[in-house]
């Protein structure tokens, strides 16, 4: 006899595991992909020298660049962003109540965070490229002969990242900030302590590792994004500040000037774009995918020592 | 020193509490400061969203303006392009109609759901009931990991290995010649656009699931198993329906996601803005897309041209639209399912 | 025949002895031992539980009432680290044999928490979930009789009539308490246990579950979990006294709450611990 409550738990069974080692699959495939077609590609000389635009692929160099300016993005987006993010998820917490303000701030914040990077990157593009803000860039002459800012600078695209990782450090942040008991706040203001020192002195450093957890989350959105490199620092492989770039005398003008990123070099690299050399885009990829899984085995870390702490208190 | 030493004590304590009550003050102070401090920035955050309309409207204004409801209901957006790219520049060309990357969006992201949905769900359900604890939670770092890798990479492998396999695969050398007069049928097709949009977001459907599903309250599923109802059935009555706003919030979110992929599907996906006909059957699937978000990649180097710079736009702002939409939404729903079980 | 007798002001009700069967045991518990990890939570119980009689356990917090409760049923399979020796024998069959049915065993014996758990849904649907799980083959109008059916024997449908499409969880605590009853007698199990149901309701509610439970045990054989030992003098057939995960006295209720044997029994009787 055909049992319906049978068929369909066995179905379901079988469709559920079926179904799920098809997404666990294609994720290690992926992996495993790329590891096999970019490790032939690693090597010192590859790390270490700057690309080279040719259309020939022995000639077209390494991505030294693209690796300096993937953490320069990094680094200028997340110190955008961790400050701005951690007030406002502050603000959240600690200061705002249940009031209609704070619901409109969160529900702005909220549809920030569904806005897409392309939305995100033209909107950079768009806000920056205004004359008043040429000096984050430079000023070049536009079709129509009018001097207009030329918008594309690892300055721009930092900012543009800060914005579109906001949200999403806010978000961590916030429940890190929420996840203190109050005790402790309680234990700080009844000491004599006042609200902004109870938060600098014992909110805050309780709190540090789901902070820290959302600057490094942050930090992975940031390297592995590529349609606000692309719109926002353009598709030049290499630097193009006052050379050499890496003078520290010259930072400010590398910083004001194009460059490429590990993702924006991987689309260039690939057939989609000019250079059209797969081999060095597996390369890449390949790097780009061990910073990604440094930066998750850091969160994984930190959670479980997080987790260990308070088991321990 | 001096004058200290001789002074009376009452002036001593006087001198104290004048000295707290300045610390007091400055204590005071500083807090009123950051508080503010917080606050502006706070402000900053959500005003952020108004200026991107603001911008994004404005730069697209020219082009909504001559088109108005005409942009998402016309097609023929690679051919105004080139028109408007060749246009003198005293008599620049505003018509533009995007109805082909709408069409393109939309068959992607609904492909993408079709397959990603299932497969997310299941994942979840894995995750949080089936799997043994060691496996979940290894499963649950594969995941994260899903999550983590960059669209640019998904692009590069989906060019690499899903376009050619579905060229070796579907595409004959007489198909090609029966539609080249369309279109040229190469592997970069909504197809390959689904299958890779389609790995990227279940991991997203996945963890917002598991989350939600995580979120259901224990006892919710003793009573179940101890109305002798199967586990299978607890998960798919019970603990599926009182996941549903969480779950139904991802699935909203991750549509967001799929509608906005601009990398990857500028990559695999054709780059363009043919529209898919039901009719072709099978060839429906194979057709070359363009959707409105990798429109914006693909067209970005011309972008010099203030026409097309303005048509970009304008297709940034129906994203925008569409997301905030859809952001809203998922919190309505969320609102909805909440109030409908008389928990909110 | 009744009889009633007042001990430190607790009036004990009880159906007279001659209607009282030892013989028609339906659970049989022989040297039961379980473990919570590392620590034992039952040690070596020995119990039967009578039919169509209500059985009470009662004992200070911790003493591994909810345990043996749920050790009937199986609940605990669920909690990650519990183990167990012994034997738990329904109707003659070891419950815990290797390839026993547990939900076969789950409809058999159903199971009120301590913590009223009505699904999230319709009050209607929270009858009638179980009622399709259980028993695919009755159609839609049958299944809708007996889900009124049980909220009319819970004397739930008076109060609950015109509010069967709305949500459970808008129900007061005594109605969600007594539609778990009714939801855990819709799948017509033989046994029914209850976790403390009435520990968080007022003595109103309270009443009417005493009322209900007494009417129920002509179908059912019931065993309630109670803190409250008047409760457990006024409802109860069989009582079972539990300290530290053992059983330190069982009896008719006159016994154990008129002439305890154990100095246990009388020190946690006087409130003394
Ligand atoms: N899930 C669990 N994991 C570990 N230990 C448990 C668990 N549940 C109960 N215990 C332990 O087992 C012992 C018996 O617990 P049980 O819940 O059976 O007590 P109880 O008699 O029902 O108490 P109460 O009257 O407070 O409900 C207690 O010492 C308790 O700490
Ligand atoms: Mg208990």
């Amino acid at each position: 006899m055909l049992d319906y409550q049978k068929l369909r738990d066995g179905t379901g069974h079988v469709l559920a595991w079926l179904f799920s080692s098809l997404s666990i699959v294609a994720c290690l495939s992926i992996i495993f992909y790329l590891f096999i077609r970019g490790f032939a590609q690693i090597n010192p000389d590859f790390i270490l020298t700057p690309p080279n635009p040719t259309l020939n692929q022995d000639m077209s160099g390494g991505i030294s660049t693209p690796i300096a300016g993937t953490f320069l993005l990094t680094l200028t987006g997340i110190l955008l962003a961790a400050p701005w993010a951690l007030a406002t998820a502050i603000y959240l917490a600690e200061y705002g109540g249940s009031q209609a303000m704070v619901q409109i701030f969160r529900l702005a914040i909220d549809v920030l965070a569904g806005v897409p990077t392309i939305v995100i990157a033209i909107f950079g593009l768009a806000i920056f490229s205004l004359p008043q803000l040429g000096f984050l860039s430079s000023m070049v002459e536009g079709v129509d002969g009018v001097e207009r800012s030329f918008g594309r600078s690892f300055l721009v695209a930092g900012i543009t990242m800060a914005i579109m990782i906001l949200p999403f450090v806010i978000k961590i942040c916030e429940e890190a900030l929420k996840a203190v008991p109050n005790y402790y706040r309680e234990a700080a203001l009844s000491m004599g302590a006042s609200k902004w020192q109870s938060i600098v002195t014992v909110v805050l450093p309780s709190a540090r590792q789901g902070i820290l957890t959302g600057i490094i989350l942050g930090m992975g959105r940031i390297i592995g994004d590529t349609a606000i490199v692309w719109l926002t620092l353009g598709g030049t492989i290499r630097m193009t500040g006052i050379q050499p770039w890496w003078y520290p005398v010259h930072w400010w003008s590398t910083l004001c000037n194009t460059g490429s990123t590990l993702t924006s070099y991987i689309y260039f690299a690939s057939p989609a774009g000019e250079g059209n050399m797969p081999d060095k885009a597996f390369g890449a990829a390949l790097v780009l995918i061990i910073l990604i899984i440094v930066l998750n085995i850091f969160t994984d870390l930190l959670e479980r020592f997080g987790a260990n702490k308070i088991k321990g208190n | 020193m001096q004058s200290f030493e001789t002074s009376s004590p009452e002036e001593k304590l006087f001198a104290v509490r004048i000295e707290t009550k300045n610390r007091l003050n400055l204590i005071s102070v500083r807090d009123s400061i950051s508080e503010k401090l917080v606050f502006l920035l706070t402000t900053a955050s959500a005003i952020v969203i108004v200026f991107i309309f603001i911008f994004i409207v404005k730069e697209a204004a020219a082009v909504l303006q001559v088109n108005s409801i005409n942009f998402v209901t016309t097609s023929g957006f690679d051919q105004q392009i080139i028109n408007a790219y060749n246009a003198p520049a005293d008599k620049p060309i505003w018509q533009f109609g995007a109805l082909g990357l709408l069409l393109g969006t939309l068959t992607t992201t609904l492909g993408a759901l079709l397959l990603a949905v299932p497969m997310g769900m299941s994942t979840a359900i894995v995750i949080t009931e089936l799997a043994p604890v060691r496996l979940r939670y290894i499963l649950r770092i594969v995941i994260r990991l899903l999550a983590s890798i960059p669209s640019v990479i998904y692009g590069l492998i989906g060019l690499m290995v899903v376009v050619p396999f579905i060229q070796e695969l579907l595409i004959s050398s007489e198909l090609q010649i029966r539609y080249i007069d369309r279109f040229q049928l190469a592997g970069n097709s909504m197809l390959a656009g689904i299958v890779v949009l389609s790995i990227m977001i279940v991991p997203i459907i996945t963890a917002l699931a598991v989350d939600a599903i995580n979120a259901v309250p224990h006892h919710y599923k003793e009573a179940a198993l101890a109305l002798g109802i199967s586990h299978w059935g607890t998960i798919l009555r019970v603990i599926l329906p009182a996941a549903k706003s969480g779950i139904l919030a991802g699935i909203i979110l991750s549509v967001g996601r799929a509608v906005g992929e601009a990398i990857a599907l500028s990559m695999v996906s054709g780059g363009i803005g043919n529209i898919p006909q039901p009719g072709d059957g099978m060839v429906f699937f194979l057709t070359p897309v363009l959707t409105l978000a990798s429109a914006i990649v693909n067209k970005s180097e011309i972008m010099s041209v203030p026409t097309i710079e303005a048509a970009l736009f304008a297709c940034g702002l129906v994203l925008l639209v569409t997301c905030v939409g859809l952001s809203l939404c998922a919190r309505l729903v969320e609102y909805l399912v909440k109030r409908g079980e008389g928990r909110a | 025949m009744e009889k009633e007798s007042f001990i430190d002001g607790v009036l004990v009700h009880s159906q007279s002895s001659t209607t009282f069967s030892l013989d028609s045991s339906i659970i049989s518990i022989q040297d039961l031992n379980a473990w919570y990890g590392q620590t034992q939570a039952l040690k070596q119980v020995n119990l039967k539980i009578y039919k169509n009689q209500i059985t009470a356990f009662i004992g200070p917090s911790g003493c591994g009432k909810t345990t043996l409760l749920r050790c009937l049923n199986r609940m605990n399979d669920l909690i990650p680290g519990f183990d167990l020796k012994g034997s738990i024998e329904l109707q003659g069959e070891n419950i815990y044999a290797p390839g026993y049915s547990v939900n076969k065993l789950r409809k058999q014996v159903g199971m009120v928490f301590q913590q009223a758990n009505p699904f999230p849904q319709t009050v209607l649907n929270n009858l009638k979930l179980p009622l399709e799980e259980n028993f695919r083959k009755l159609g839609k109008a049958q299944l809708k009789q007996i889900a009124i059916d049980k909220l009319k024997d819970t004397g739930l449908l008076e109060e609950v009539k015109d509010r069967l499409q709305q949500s459970a969880l808008k129900l007061s605590g005594g109605q969600q308490q007594r539609l778990c009853v009714a939801r855990a007698l819709a799948i017509d199990p033989e046994i029914l246990l209850l976790d403390e149901p009435c520990s968080a309701l007022d003595p109103i509610s309270t009443s009417k579950i005493e009322a209900l439970l007494i009417r129920l045990k002509e179908r059912y054989s019931i065993v309630i979990v109670t803190h409250n030992l008047q409760q457990a003098a006024r409802i109860a057939d069989y009582v079972v006294f539990f300290y530290q995960g053992e059983i330190v006295e069982q009896g008719l209720p006159q016994e154990i709450f008129i002439t305890p044997r154990m100095k246990l029994t009388s020190q946690y009787l006087q409130g003394m611990f």
